[in-house]
């Protein structure tokens, strides 16, 4: 039994190396075909075009069957070429998320195995998540401390954040005051400059106004995001003017239109907006690990660091060499598991949503 | 003001002047009250209780000369509320971008200045000089040494990444059944922690080597072995690995790096381009096909075409977001990036000397890169002109 | 080229699961001799379009066949058939020059350059649009577009031309030079053209053969005119001609024609309940007449004169009668009476609603 999973994790191995082949040779083949194509083109003369819609006609004869039939086998074969080079695709691109699964539940000598084995065949180590879970680092901020930072700061920063650019965006497009158009260029202007130009000089603020492990210095900051902004202003442009006539004559205040009228019609994206924006902070990573310590850090801060075998109860026995001693991998991964997979969930609901909003904006956040 | 024929026979007490001074002071501060908060609880509270006549009025925005002195202000305060709205946003923005993006240019020409007591010595180009020559006193890797990396990674893997997604959402738009699942299945990888999906890739190309008597060459290898290939050492071993019979290249670890920045960078073009395709109306391929187009033909003259304001638009935005990358090379090598901060970034650069208080270099490194951007841009503005076809 | 159309179905599996399947398209037969211009008009969803699509050989028909000349095409794809289409909103190409959109489906056909820009010049100027072979479609007016089409599909000296409602996205002068300009393209090159369109006075005018088409079911073919006096039953009449047909509810007594209690004509069909259809310019005006019909108003139109009345037999609001601006009505009256010509009433069953001949 043991060998026979070795063999087929063995196998799976092989089958990674064919489908990186199989999509290199089919490309190369798209590329070939192609080619010969040109070729093919530039060698044919006019002439044999002439008489080319004579249905009746024709050297052989014209043959509606026959050519129905190559058709088809034309078909049948680009199908079995496009779902083979697709399918080796999505394989690659899950192959990273299953590896890190697998891997979570491996025990270190298994992950550590010359052969890789594609299945935990030496038992699923769910122990390895109660370890990870346990561990606290020399300060005690232990997973769940850092969780609650992340869904603290998460909620607060989207909520408010997304209130301010509701209410920016409505400003921008509705209301008409001086200036409004030059300051929505200087902002707009303002996504030219690289992020880093002004992390730095806020981060030195924070210094100076003794901001380091708050909450309030991973909220405040990135409460204005010009580009949600600029989007939901486009959103709220493209409702039509008669409509807020409409809602006038019907006796609806300003404030009103806006969250009886405007919001309903642009909630797809507004929807967007607030994951993309709980998605950024879940993934922020440089900003918290400047300004906090460990115990006010996020939850991609915290899977940087590593993580060994030095909680109760132990996973490896006394004496073995992973007892107490070097970072291990396999915790590695299930810390890894833990934050990618809120994101999974996350997509498998609201999957709609984020694949619009991030085919409107193209940014993580 | 206090004209005699004011007080009527009806009032029942005269006040001295100076008492009706106050009294008409006190009766134009609540009139102005009033008319402020009149304006406010319309500005909210809506037109219910006016005449459907006056909201005519209102919206045509007829601005007659019989307007109240409330209604007028009404229409100022309202004309500029807008402010009102976006202060948060403009506060917020004048503190934490506008500010500091002053700061860091001001700062940058500072020499040797120390943040926490503002002290520096003398103003001038210093920094950047130090910087451009690597004479910061630090080691690792120079500022251009991260530049030339930045731009080796973004320069081959953003026209990869993107010939592979037209390849790749050409293929999602030919087909019907099942579109919708590997859709979603090739989109995962956006949605990603790119610090943990590096340590995930690290795993794939790490040679752990022969410590303890245990023979890890990371799974890349293990398909090279596979296939009868040498092991490569692709990130620097913690341990020998020439007993493995590991070779070693020297841009081995470019190559991760790529192969990292392609798979993370496929499913956002390939979402793009995939709906820029599903959005181009059918009716021209119908008249292609009438046309006697082959599928090549279609491909190169009508898809292509048709989505290459979105591929300039993936090209732009992959070499931007290239130019910063950062959190990718520290879940691939770790926060020392490489050996040493050799396989450091521009971004990575910076963020060194922040961590080591030297803000002077940091400064100067992100107008740097800030310039670099620009001209990028400049260049991209030009590129994209002349080759993006319609629209 | 000859184009035989015999039983041809096509039907549409229902969107809804459990729905019934839709007919787009049944039993239709048509024999198109070479070189003549045929319109197929219909109200919309009536299949003109889908019928259009599976000559093109977009569409595939569930049943029935297709044959160019005697070569039977029915599963042939579009590209092989030799056919040139021009859509409803012209599908141009955005990207291509004018030049480049007509010499697609040369490039297509691997026809030598220098050729091919002839043949695109020639098919420019057929179209009179040769001044603007470097312009963009997005610089093009609608009539211009629609040229372009119109050359794109001509250039590659197709077997039929197809042309899916061309002048609806025309405004109202443009649609009327366009049709003559069609009428002229269509005389000029002798190609077999098949074109749909929903307005009848469209198709009245340029075609030399009209298909009469109501929910996928041909209802009349013919010549223009000869439907116009001879339609078969009460839809064709109703669908030609404005201000369109009036009905009248009558019935059939004793071989006379009554629409209330009022004789208006002789027949020797047997008694039943008929429809009554007149067209509007089929009234005489005379004091003695038939017909009483109770006047709403007059409208003079210049050449001739309109008379807006109403009756309670009538199945539509008003009754027109269009008669010469020299006869003299009495002023005021609010009763008029006429004579009906006679070969300007139809009688249809009032069940069946078909003609009775």
């Amino acid at each position: 039994m043991q060998e026979l999973l070795l063999l087929s994790s063995k196998a799976v191995g092989w089958l990674v190396a064919l489908l990186i082949i199989v999509i290199l040779v089919e490309v190369g083949l798209i590329v070939w075909l192609i080619l010969r194509r040109r070729a093919q083109r530039n060698a044919k003369s006019a002439a044999s075009v002439i008489g080319k819609w004579d249905l009746s006609a024709g050297d052989e004869g014209f043959d509606v069957e026959k050519v129905q039939r190559r058709e088809r086998t034309k078909t049948v074969i680009k199908d079995i070429f496009v779902y083979v080079f697709l399918t080796a695709c999505a394989v690659l691109a899950f192959l990273p998320f299953y590896w890190m699964i697998m891997s979570s539940f491996k025990n270190e000598d298994e992950y550590r195995q010359s052969v890789p084995t594609f299945w935990p065949t030496q038992g699923f180590m769910w122990r390895n998540y109660s370890s990870v879970l346990a561990q606290a680092d020399s300060n005690g901020a232990s997973f769940w401390q850092i969780l609650i930072n992340t869904l603290v700061v998460g909620i607060l920063s989207t909520s408010i954040g997304v209130i301010i650019t509701v209410v920016t965006a409505y400003a921008l497009a509705r209301m008409d005051f001086k200036g409004k158009n030059a300051l929505f260029a200087i902002m707009l202007a303002t996504m030219m400059i690289p992020g880093e130009l002004y992390t730095i000089s806020n981060y030195l603020t924070v210094l100076k106004l003794n901001w380091e492990n708050t909450f309030t210095v991973m909220i405040i900051p990135f409460l204005v995001s010009v580009y949600y902004i600029y989007l939901l202003r486009n959103n709220f442009m493209q409702i039509p003017n008669s409509l807020y006539q409409a809602a006038k004559v019907d006796g609806l205040s300003d404030f009103g239109y806006l969250i009886k009228v405007m919001v309903p019609l642009t909630a797809p994206t507004l929807i967007s907006i607030t994951l993309l924006k709980f998605i950024g902070t879940w993934n922020s990573y440089i900003w918290p690990r400047l300004v906090n310590t460990t115990n006010w850090q996020m939850i991609t801060n915290w899977v940087t660091r590593g993580f060994s075998d030095k909680v109760e109860p132990y996973l490896y026995p006394a004496g073995s060499q992973w007892y107490k001693g070097e970072s291990l991998n396999t915790l590695k991964m299930a810390a890894v598991c833990m934050v990618s997979m809120p994101l999974f969930v996350l997509f498998i609901f609201c999957r709609k949503y984020i694949m619009r909003g991030v085919s409107k904006s193209g940014t993580k956040g | 003001m206090a004209n005699k024929k004011d007080v009527g026979p009806s009032t029942p007490k005269r006040h001295n002047r100076f008492v009706r001074y106050w009294i008409n002071l006190g009766a134009r501060i609540k009139g102005w009250f009033v008319d402020k908060w009149t304006a406010i609880k319309d500005f909210f509270g809506g037109f219910r209780n006016r005449n459907p006549k006056q909201v005519e009025a209102d919206l045509v925005l007829n601005d007659g000369p019989q307007l109240t002195r409330g209604e007028k202000f009404r229409r100022g305060m309202k004309a500029q509320s807008g402010w009102l709205f976006v202060a948060p946003a403009l506060i917020l923005m004048l503190v934490f971008t506008f500010w500091p993006i002053l700061a860091a240019f001001i700062n940058a020409f500072k020499q040797n200045y120390n943040s926490l007591s503002g002290t520096y010595e003398g103003i001038g180009f210093e920094n950047f000089v130090r910087v451009i020559r690597g004479d910061t006193g630090t080691g690792g890797a120079s500022f251009n040494q991260c530049l030339v990396n930045t731009l080796l990674f973004t320069i081959i893997s953003v026209p990869l990444s993107t010939l592979l997604a037209l390849i790749i959402s050409v293929a999602l738009n030919s087909i019907k059944a099942l579109q919708k699942a590997y859709q979603t299945i090739l989109f995962l990888p956006y949605l990603t922690n790119s610090l943990a999906m590096g340590a995930v890739f690290a795993t794939f190309f790490t040679i752990i080597g022969t410590e303890k008597n245990i023979e890890t060459v990371g799974l890349v290898n293990n398909v090279l072995q596979g296939l009868g290939l040498a092991p490569v050492e692709w990130i620097k071993a913690s341990s020998p690995v020439w007993n493995l019979g590991a070779i070693k290249i020297p841009w081995a670890k470019y190559i991760v790096v790529i192969v990292y920045e392609v798979w993370s960078g496929l499913p956002f073009k390939i979402l793009i381009l995939f709906s820029a395709m599903q959005s181009i109306n059918k009716q021209y391929y119908d008249a292609a096909k009438v046309d006697g187009a082959s599928r090549n033909t279609i491909l190169w003259r009508i898809t292509a075409p048709m989505v290459s304001p979105q591929i300039s638009y993936l090209l732009v935005t992959g070499i931007m977001g290239g130019m910063k990358q950062y959190t990718a090379i520290v879940g691939i090598f770790g926060e020392q990036m490489g050996t040493n901060y050799d396989m450091g970034t521009v971004v990575g650069y910076i963020y060194r000397y922040v961590d080591n208080g030297q803000y002077g270099y940091a400064f100067a490194g992100s107008i740097l890169l800030f310039l670099i951007i620009m001209v990028i841009t400049w260049i991209n503005n030009k590129v994209t002109k002349k080759h993006t076809t319609y629209r | 080229m000859r184009i035989s159309i015999q039983h041809l179905t096509k039907i549409f599996p229902s969107r809804t699961k459990g729905g019934a399947a839709v007919h787009a398209v049944e039993d239709m037969c048509i024999e198109i001799p070479s070189g003549k211009l045929v319109g197929l008009l219909g109200p919309s969803g009536c299949g003109k379009s889908t019928t259009l699509f599976m000559l093109s050989g977009l569409e595939s028909p569930s049943s029935g066949k297709i044959l160019f000349d005697d070569q039977d095409v029915t599963t042939l794809a579009a590209e092989k058939r030799g056919i040139g289409l021009v859509f409803q909103n012209y599908a141009l190409y955005p990207h291509m020059t004018v030049e480049q959109n007509i010499r697609f489906p040369l490039d297509n056909m691997r026809i030598k350059k220098e050729e091919g820009n002839a043949r695109a010049l020639d098919a420019a100027r057929l179209v009179q649009i040769e001044d603007l072979m470097a312009r963009k479609p997005n610089e093009l007016s609608g009539g211009q577009q629609q040229r372009v089409a119109i050359a794109r599909a001509l250039v590659k000296m197709p077997n039929v031309l197809l042309l899916d409602e061309p002048l609806s996205n025309l405004d109202a002068r443009l649609r009327l030079q366009t049709r003559e300009e069609i009428k002229r393209i269509q005389r000029e090159t002798g190609i077999t053209t098949v074109f749909v369109t929903h307005d009848q006075e469209e198709a009245m005018s340029i075609c030399d053969i009209m298909v009469v088409m109501k929910l996928g079911v041909v209802q009349q073919i013919g010549e223009p005119q000869s439907i116009y006096d001879d339609p078969n039953n009460l839809f064709v009449a109703n669908f030609l001609g404005t201000p369109p047909i009036n009905i009248f509810k009558g019935r059939i007594e004793g071989g006379r024609v009554y629409i209330g209690g009022e004789v208006v004509a002789q027949t020797n069909y047997d008694d039943r309940e008929v429809y009554v259809g007149i067209r509007p310019e089929g009234f005489i005006y005379d004091a003695e007449g038939a017909l009483t019909l109770p006047v709403d108003h007059i409208e003079v139109m210049g050449r001739d004169k309109s008379v807006v009345a109403t009756h309670e037999s009538s199945t539509k609001p008003t009754v027109r009668c269009i008669i010469d601006s020299d006869v003299m009505l009495p002023a005021g009256a609010t009763e008029l009476k006429f004579n009906i010509k006679p070969y300007k009433l139809f009688l249809f069953d009032a069940e069946t609603e078909e003609r009775l001949r």
